[in-house]
Formats: structure tokens, sequence, C-alpha cells
């Protein structure tokens, strides 16, 4: 892979995403989010640090991917366009996806071989010295920032995301811009244009999480907390859990004082921003292409249907799956996962909330007979996290095998090493399969169609295409 | 062994490495300039090559298309040759014309006869005319890139009956940098934004072929022709396609070139750069089919 230009994080939902489908595409694994020998190497030994130490040395390594605040009015939106739709083998693909970041979407993109362009990326600036309980004072301290994005391309919308209780240690030498592209940039126009043939299929992934914001322009807002284990109002109310969790990190205060909300945005991460679509309207209409739109009410919503998807799917091939692969966050691997005819269940972080879904999900399918686990550290033990034994307990759920792969569970969620040891224990799983032939654009509807309703998956269709 | 002086040891590794070097440089050169006309690549895109005999030149001509669709003549920039025009005439001919795209005299496959012999501005749109007679072809639109548009206008104004629509896009020169230098580092800030998706090996090839004194003269021709002094006096129907992250002819100089032509209108495109019709075709393609459908629609209303 390509290095990126500044201005994106490659360590993130949207970047570890795009490369893992695109090498799907072109035939590779997915072995290393950081794309880095040189830091993968180190992983093993940085591992073996005390657990304060290791915490550094992982807050000061996501620092090295941040840019300087002088470097931002200078941003390249269209270049990051280019270089993520410049991943995927140039080829004539029967569909595209665009939009919402989604682990689960990725897996269908590989059975169908084609690829997905993200609405969404993070561009991470360096703030030395920040206080990442102190809500009131980023928002203040990143307004020139946001105003620098803003300033940087007219086509984008900034969400200043602060989160202490999962980006903890980030935050301390970095804050978190998530930009979002309210209008097509060329490079994706140029992708489409040149990958699809009239009649062709256009899918936006459209996640419908909203979040309470501060509103801070017509295009930018600030978005205190995020999707994962703790609620909204935990964030701004305060609770229990939070007051422990502070107290856990010796921070002297009972809960966080952010500014008040005063809007409902798409969630910074996940979210879709729907100022996209008339670009693709415009677009699909005159290439007539079909336009359908996904709707899911959140990020986790496309995993239990995904699973059913490839269950159906490989069941229809004549060749039954009892081998269930749980992604978590950016630790997945579309080609592995088709390779070795595994069911994929995409988890969004390690947290209760995500633990509670795939445990209904395997009630529902109780079946199993091995289940592996990828298990991504971001190391906080925040507010919503579930322990290593609640996720082995989920593991007891197969009737021959459950495994961690990659993980180690002492070190958990401080195991860093796993982000380089998923791919070779993943590598080491076996028996292998030749790729299936592509899962067609019409079963990939239908099975929307049939396990959608129950998900909160709904499809629409935008515009028809040729024919 | 002989025992030397140390500075005549170095003197002598100098020496060695400089000839090795000469060496290498040459053998690439040659190298470069002795690619095929057509690469695999070419073929791949369903571009075919002839030679055209015009008046005195004979003229290496790219074409794509289907033989009996409207023709369309794409008229490539500095230096370079119409080889990086095949994405652009690839992407036309999906959209159902028949491009043709001459190499100009001295520049890719078509030589001058001398060497040392560059063409002005004007001889190059005058040769265009030939051209056109050679191909039997009365009147047609043209697409022009960066110095194209500059042989554009002066087709244009020499030559009107023969022009029936004008695309220019990145049109130069930029009278706010009217001297080499910064002409070049604008071209340097140019090739680092679209260095994901560069025309600079093909360049290369096409520098090689032209060689040293034809860049030199051409670049000459370039700073002599002032496009702003004959804007005024072209009759066709012209739309100027301005990259927003163009800092060749940057957008402020696109606005001017518009407002100076009779019937101009300008396009921004935001994102794209000065090298439209390689690195964004499809979508350039898009907009030369809109503003093209619109003459034909017009036309027919007329009828």
């Amino acid at each position: 892979m390509s290095q990126p230009p500044q201005g994106i994080a490659r360590f993130d939902s949207a970047a570890g995403m795009v490369q893992a489908l695109a090498l799907a595409l072109r035939g590779r694994p997915y072995t290393s989010p950081s794309e880095s020998p040189l830091l993968d190497s180190l992983m093993p030994a940085i591992n073996r640090l005390p657990c304060k130490l290791r915490e550094q040395v992982y807050a000061f390594g996501g620092m090295t991917e941040g840019i300087g605040p002088s470097q931002v009015a200078r941003v390249d939106v269209e270049a990051i366009a280019e270089w993520m739709a410049g991943l995927y083998p140039q080829r004539r693909y029967p569909a595209a996806f665009i939009g919402s970041s989604n682990g689960a979407l990725m897996h269908l993109a590989a059975a169908m071989g084609v690829p997905w362009l993200p609405q969404t990326f993070l561009c991470p600036v360096r703030a030395l010295g920040n206080d990442p309980d102190d809500a009131r004072r980023a928002l203040e301290q990143g307004l020139p920032i946001v105003h620098a994005l803003l300033g940087a391309d007219a086509r984008i919308a900034v969400h200043h995301m602060h989160d202490p209780n999962q980006d903890r240690l980030m935050l301390q030498h970095m804050a978190y811009y998530r930009l979002k592209y309210r209008r097509l940039p060329l490079a994706y126009r140029e992708f489409l244009l040149r990958s699809l043939a009239p009649g062709a299929t256009l899918y936006v992934s459209a996640c419908n999480r909203q979040w309470p914001v501060t509103r801070t322009s017509s295009r930018s807002v600030f978005q205190f907390g995020a999707t994962g284990g703790a609620s909204e109002s935990e964030y701004f109310e305060g609770s229990p859990r939070v007051r422990q969790y502070l107290s856990r990190y010796g921070i002297a205060r009972p809960r966080w004082d952010p500014p008040p909300a005063d809007d409902m945005a798409p969630e910074a991460e996940w979210g879709f921003d729907p100022a996209l679509l008339d670009d693709l309207q415009e677009l699909a209409e005159a290439r007539q292409w079909r336009l359908i739109r996904i709707d899911h009410a959140e990020p986790e919503s496309l995993s239990a249907l995904t699973a059913d998807t490839y269950a159906d799917w490989y069941a229809e091939q004549g060749e039954p799956s009892r081998r269930l692969l749980v992604d978590s966050f950016l630790l997945s691997d579309p080609l592995t996962t088709l390779r070795l005819r595994a069911i994929p269940y995409w988890s969004l972080f390690g947290v209760e909330p995500s633990a509670r879904l795939l445990e209904q999900y395997l009630q529902r399918h109780p079946g199993f007979d091995e289940i592996d686990m990828l298990l991504f550290s971001h190391g906080t033990e925040g507010v919503g996290l579930a322990p290593i034994e609640r996720w082995q307990q989920l593991l007891g759920w197969a009737r021959v095998e459950g495994r961690l792969v990659g993980v180690d569970p002492s070190r958990y969620p401080r195991d860093f090493a796993t982000f380089t040891r998923f791919a070779e224990d993943l590598a080491r799983l076996g028996p292998r399969w030749d790729l299936p032939e592509p899962m067609s654009i019409a079963f990939f509807e239908e099975a929307l169609q049939r396990h959608g309703a129950n998900a909160e998956v709904a499809l629409s269709r935008l515009q028809d295409g040729r024919g | 062994m002989p025992h030397l002086p140390s500075r005549t040891w170095i003197r002598a590794l100098v020496g060695i490495a400089v000839a090795l070097g000469t060496f290498e440089a040459t053998r690439r050169y040659r190298q470069l300039a002795s690619a095929p006309a057509l690469s695999d690549t070419s073929r791949a895109l369903g571009i075919d090559g002839h030679h055209v005999q015009a008046g005195p030149w004979r003229l290496f001509t790219r074409s794509v298309g289907a033989a009996d669709a409207p023709v369309v003549v794409l008229v490539h920039g500095l230096v370079i040759s119409s080889r990086y025009m095949e994405p652009l005439a690839r992407a036309l001919a999906d959209n159902g014309y028949r491009v043709l795209a001459p190499d100009l005299p001295g520049y890719g496959e078509s030589a001058t006869g001398t060497p040392r012999r560059v063409l002005s501005v004007e001889q190059l749109a005058d040769v265009l005319d030939l051209w056109l007679s050679a191909c039997a072809i009365d009147k047609a639109t043209f697409i022009g890139n960066s110095y194209g548009c500059q042989i554009l206008t002066a087709l244009a104004v020499r030559h009107p009956q023969r022009v029936e629509r004008l695309v220019l896009q990145g049109p130069t020169f930029d009278p706010a940098a009217r001297s080499l230098l910064p002409q070049l580092w604008r071209a340097v800030r140019n090739g680092r934004r679209e260095r994901q998706r560069s025309s600079a090996a093909i360049g290369r090839i096409d520098y090689a072929k032209a060689g040293v004194w034809r860049v030199l003269g051409s670049i000459r021709h370039l700073l002599h022709y002032r496009i702003e002094d004959h804007l005024a006096a072209i009759e066709a129907p012209c739309l100027v396609v301005q990259g927003s992250r163009d800092p060749v002819a940057p957008p402020h100089w696109g606005e001017a070139v518009a407002a100076r032509l009779p019937k101009g209108r300008l396009r921004l495109v935001e994102g794209a750069t000065h090298t439209m019709n390689y690195v964004h075709p499809h979508s350039f393609a898009q907009l030369i089919d809109d503003f093209l459908r619109e003459g034909r629609d017009a036309s027919e209303v007329v009828r």
C-alpha cells in the first residue's frame, strides 16, 4: 500500500477498513494497520514494557500520525480521497459502496468483489499537554484548527470529537477531527466514472446514528463522547460508573463538564452526512446507475445481518459453515475470512454493548463448532469496556473450540502487539479454501431485504439504472 | 602499485563517477527517445496511430472511437505530445465521439526535419489548419490543455471557419507569472499535487524525443504569445475549464480568460489540477460532453 498524504490517520476505522478491503480485492490479507515494518517489529518489545510506560509509548506512537497545527490549513482532502480510491485495483466493478464506515459492510463488499469509498476520515492534530477531561478547553483550543480545516476545503464538514472515555491515551497529545465529505471529491467521482459501467449499482452506506453536539459553524460541530461503552447521558450528566472511572485514573472530578449540546449531528466516526447525496444523485442520473441507500440505525445493525447473509451464501454454494470469525473495530481480514469459509461477525469495540449484541447473535445461532475472535486494544479501561473474561465467556458458545486470535489476555486492553499478532495467528488457521465466486448483486439485495427488517436496516432506491 | 597523491585519487574517482553518470544518463535518454509511439496501455485502450501528410508536415495522429461519430480534436501542451491525451481520448470515445489527437511538428512522433527548428504558436496553428484539410475535416470541436490552449486561440483567430466549439482547460499563461522561474515553480507545485496519478513518466519520453533545444525554444514561444490579447477575437462558443487546485493556470486567471471571450463560459472544477486530461479524464469528458450536447441541441432548435 502506498504512503497516505498528510492529514489522514492510518490507524483508524476508515483508513483501516479501506486498506483491508482494497487488499482483499487484490487477493492479499490485511496484516498491518500501521503499514510500518519498523513499528510492527517493535511491537513485541513495546508489549513487554510496564503498564504505564506501555501506555505512554502507545500515546506517543499515535502522535506520529498527527499533523502539526501549522500544517492544518494545507490539508489536501482531494489528495486524501485520491489515496483512498487509488488503493483499489483498477478495473470495472458491477457495483460500489460509498458512505459510512462499517466493518460488517467490508465483508459484504469483499464477498461481492467491489470497492467502498469512505465519507469520513480522521485527521489528528498534535496538541501537546492536552487535558483529556477538560472538554470546554478542548473546544476552545480546537476552534482555530476547526476554522483552518474549514478554510482548507469548502466541501467538508469538521466534527471535532473529544472522547476521554475511549481515547484517553491519544487525547493527551492529540485532538481528533473527523472530516466528512459533503460533496463528492473529484478523485471519487473519477474513480466511480472509470470503474462503474452504465447500469451498475452505487450503494450508499448511511448510518443514522446521531450524537448531541455543540455547533461551532454551519459546517462544524464539537462532539463530546462517542458511540461505545458509555451512554450519551453518562458523558453529559455523569454516573456512578463515570465517577469510578475518573477516580481510577486519579482525576479529581466526579463527572465531566462538557459544553452544552445545542444540536444533533451525524455521529462523528460512523454517522452519514446526507449532504453528499445531492452529488451522488446527479452523478447516478447522468451515468444511468442504480443508486440504492442502505439505512442502518447503528453501526452494528449490519453485523448480524452480514453474518446471516454469509451463512445463506455459503449454504447456497453447498458449503455451509460452522465457523465464526469475530472482528473487533479495525482488526479484520476479509480475505482470510473468505478463505477460511468463516462467517464474519463485526464488533464495534471491546465494549459491553458489543459483547451483548454478539451474545444475542450466538443465542440465535448456537451451532458454531469453532469461534475465533480478534480483540482490539485501545489502552484504556474506560466506562463500559467488557473485561477479557466476558469475551472468553462468549467463546464458550463454540461446540468444539473457541479461541482468541492474536490476543494476550494478561495484557488486554493494553495488548498493543495484537495489531501485528492478529495477522500472524490468523495466518496459522486452516483449512483454507479457494475464493468463492463473487456474491451477486441480486443475492446481496435479497438477503438484505430478508434479514434487514429485524436489524433496523432498510434499502431504498434513489435512482433507477439503465433498463 | 604506484603511489599517487590523494588529490589525484579524488580527481580520478570524480572523473569516473561523472563518466559513469553521463553514460547512464545518455543510455536512459536514448531509451526514452526511442520509446514506441503506442504502448501496450495505448493498445489496451483501443488507441490507433497513423501518420497524416499535412503540407510539408508528417504528423503522427492518435485516433479512437467510431468512424461515424462526431469528431473532436485534442491539442497537447508544451513539449509533451498527444501521448498524455490517451486517457481523455478513451473517455470521450466512450461518450460517443471520434477522437483525433495529432502530435504537432517537433513533438512526440512528428519530426520537423531539423532538430533546431521550433515552430511558433501561430505556425503551429497554421499546421493544424493544414492537418484538418489533410484529414478532410472542414470544421471541428477542439479541446486544448495548457499550451494547447494558446495554439487553439491562434487557430480560432487565424482560421475561424475551422472552429465549431472550443474547450480550453488550464490555459497558459497567467500574466501574473510572466517569466520562466515562476512558471517552473508553479509546474513543480502542480507535479506534487498530481503525484498519485502523475503523467511525469510520459512527459519524460516526450521531452527526450523533443530534445533540449526544442524544450527551450518552446518555452520561449509560450512566454511570447499573450493569449489575453487575442481572446476577444474568438467567435466560437468556448468553455474554459478551470481546476480549483491548478497552480499553473490559477482560478483567477481562468475567470479572466472566460470574461474576455465573447462567447466564453467558465466551469470551475473543484479539486482539479492542471493536467485534467490525464489525471481526471472521465470527469473532464463528462463536462465536455455536456458542453457539446448543448451545442447540438441548440443547432437542432435552430433548424
